[in-house]
């Protein structure tokens, strides 16, 4: 039976000692919290840029420079998917829808325009934009010659709803602006039209055909939603089956792309948190044992008094059980606040130019195109668990090794003791 | 059968080894229901050590304890304490209260453990305080009270498990010449009013004439006087 009184008293009495038990467990669940917390919120900002766009993996096959910059072509970084190879990605297993886009540039006299090819009913990539749309409407899947403009682009060039547009030297009337940068930087343009025109567009192209070969049913741009565990082997699958030139990007792509500095903290936030918990191991069960040796003699006059061994144990171990809460409350707290503190942090996650191309020649054609990221410090209820159930049975299983021992101990001590 | 009953305690050629050191060797003795026994003997005599043997907190080498009729030799740990929780009271040389409690926690500190009702346990500890002159000292912590005062809330502590014998271990060897004779007082009434055995170790003469009988001990060798 467990003496509430006796209890309380003990952890009163020994007021530095209670502070200092308190305070090492609270310090050792925040850090892990906070750490824990870090990782995730790395993982999901490297996810951020992908996940934007509906997206897990982007397929794009890299080939030759245009010859000649006129009319409708290909940049180099987006030559043309078959689609036999579309097909042939859309039986991997994992993948669970697969958007396809055809992105080109477009040169005519005067103008210089990026042309995005999109199917307005489909689950990632450009057709999201349905949920940019600024003015005007969304394209449907019964428009033909119909197109979006980019905002900005569209008030740089004086466009709006209603006015004409000629891409690929073809008719288009404009039915909406879209703002992109709502949606993502990822194979971005100045207009959209239907992926079927696109196609029409680049299959009859002088300057594609010079280089590539691209029937009316061939795509340059794949986004494809695959199952969260399966990313990484998917992409693998769909490299081997397209060859060397394809460029499969993955949330992974986004953390090397931003240099060794995060992937390490990354790769080594597992070891930092083995460390901390080899840590609280050490100074926990250190504490906890220093703890009851501290009251040899105490255990010496419970036992004299008539104290069975049990009655011991469960003494101690509901004291260390009360201060192991209350520290791991405290750590929760304090967690949280640094947690909170981190949330306020942003990367800057760069986005590759082969994923928006723009040509270099025009202006700020080659800069870097970046997505900022907020750290998204979500405590998990797994990891709220685990942050509350490690100090408990770490702390609670040496309290029990330890007064097992002392419990042992010779109890004519207590006639010794002075 | 009825004589029996009337030895508390019994000790048959009890030993203790402690790797070569052996501060028991072969003791006998008898102690019978109500007597005063003191204990005598140089330091390092191996007193401590036998009043640990027939006391129950230690383990002999070889022999037997009687206490109340019960061997308690086979005893585990386990049944010892629940043993000593019914039968036994201790008094130390250095007191051995809980800093953290108060006299009166101190006092009812071995009943925490038993299933009871916290006024029950609060309204016998006070009685003890009050029979040791206590009272007014009940809220206080150890810390604050002189050896004397601390020697008698041990020895209420000692009490409130209605023992039959009270195992003391040089009670007074830690206080002044005044309450060390309070000490005794206390200890010699609770004796002949209670009859309330009580087994004594000692470094003092005059305690030792006080007493019913005084044992000698000599080299782990105890002889009668
Ligand atoms: N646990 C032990 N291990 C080894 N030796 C021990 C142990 N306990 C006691 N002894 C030894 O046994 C001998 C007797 O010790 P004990 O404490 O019984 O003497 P004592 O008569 O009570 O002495 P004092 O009057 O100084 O209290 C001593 O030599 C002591 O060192
Ligand atoms: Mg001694």
């Amino acid at each position: 039976m467990i003496n509430k009184k006796f209890l309380v008293s003990e952890l009163t009495g020994h007021r530095r000692r209670t502070v200092v038990n308190i305070g090492l467990v609270a310090l050792v669940v925040a850090i892990l919290l906070c750490i824990t917390m870090l990782a995730g919120a790395l993982k999901l900002a490297f996810q951020a840029p992908l996940h934007d766009i509906g997206a897990n993996i982007i397929v794009q096959m890299s080939g030759d420079v245009p010859e000649q910059m006129a009319g409708p072509v290909l940049p180099c970084s987006v030559a043309p998917i078959t689609e036999q190879q579309s097909t042939d990605i859309a039986a991997i297993p994992g993948i669970r829808n697969i958007s396809r886009a055809v992105l080109f540039w477009d040169f005519s006299d005067e103008m210089f325009q990026i042309v995005v090819g999109l199917q307005p009913g489909d689950l990632a990539g450009p057709a999201l934009l349905r949920d940019a749309v600024t003015r005007g409407r969304m394209l449907t899947g019964q428009d033909r010659s119909q197109a979006l403009a980019e905002t900005v682009w569209a008030a740089e060039a004086g466009l709006q709803p209603g006015d004409q547009v000629t891409i690929g030297g073809r008719p288009f009337t404009l039915v909406g602006l879209v703002d992109a940068s709502r949606i993502s930087k990822i194979g971005t343009a100045n207009l959209y039209i239907p992926l079927a025109e696109a196609q029409a567009i680049i299959s009859s192209a002088p300057g594609v055909a010079k280089i590539h070969t691209f029937t009316p049913k061939d795509s340059n741009l794949l986004f494809i939603q695959a199952d969260r565990d399966k990313v990484e082997d998917v992409a693998a699958e769909i490299k081997q089956l397209l060859g060397d030139k394809a460029s499969v990007s993955t949330p992974n792509s986004f953390k090397e792309l931003l240099g060794s500095l995060v992937s390490l903290s990354e790769r080594f936030s597992g070891i930092i948190s083995t460390l901390v918990f080899l840590l609280a191991l050490l100074l926990i069960s250190r504490n906890a044992a220093a703890a009851i040796r501290e009251r040899t003699r105490e255990i010496g006059i419970m036992k004299a008094v008539g104290w069975t061994g049990a009655d011991i144990r469960s003494q101690l171990f509901a004291e260390n059980f009360l201060t192991i809460m209350l520290g791991t409350a405290l750590g929760l707290l304090l967690g949280a606040m640094m947690a909170w503190g981190l949330s306020f942090i942003t990367i800057a996650i760069p986005i590759p130019w082969d994923m928006a191309p723009t040509p270099h020649f025009l202006p700020g054609g080659g800069q870097q195109l970046t997505r900022e990221v907020h750290l998204q410090m979500k405590p998990g209820l797994q990891l709220l668990l685990s942050a509350c159930f490690v100090p408990l049975v770490l702390g609670l299983a040496t309290v029990w090794g330890a007064s097992r021992a002392i419990t042992r101990l010779q109890t004519s001590e207590v006639l010794r003791y002075e | 059968m009825n004589n029996i009953r009337k030895q508390v305690i019994t000790a048959r050629n009890l030993s203790k080894h402690f790797g070569q050191v052996q501060p028991v060797r072969e003791v006998n003795f008898t102690v019978q229901t109500g007597e005063f026994i003191t204990l005598l003997g140089p330091s390092g005599s191996g007193k401590s050590t036998l009043l640990g043997l027939i006391a129950g907190l230690e383990q002999p080498s070889e022999g037997s304890i009687h206490l109340q009729g019960r061997e308690i030799t086979g005893l585990n740990e386990n049944e010892l304490a629940l043993f000593r929780r019914k039968h036994v009271g201790f008094v130390f040389q250095a007191f051995h209260l809980i800093p953290t409690l108060n006299s009166l926690e101190n006092v009812a500190f071995p009943l925490y453990p038993v299933r009871m009702q916290e006024k029950e346990r609060t309204e016998r500890a006070m009685a003890l305080l009050e029979k040791v002159g206590l009272k007014d000292r009940a809220a206080h912590l150890p810390a604050r009270l002189s050896g004397g005062e601390r020697q008698r809330v041990a020895i209420a502590r000692a009490l409130i498990n209605e023992p039959s014998i009270l195992f003391c271990d040089e009670p007074t060897g830690n206080l002044d010449s005044t309450s060390g004779g309070e000490i005794l007082d206390l200890l010699l009434q609770l004796n002949q009013h209670r009859k309330l055995t009580i087994f004594m170790v000692t470094h003092d003469k005059e305690i030792a004439q006080l007493s019913h009988r005084s044992l000698y001990m000599h080299d782990g060798e105890v002889t009668a006087s």
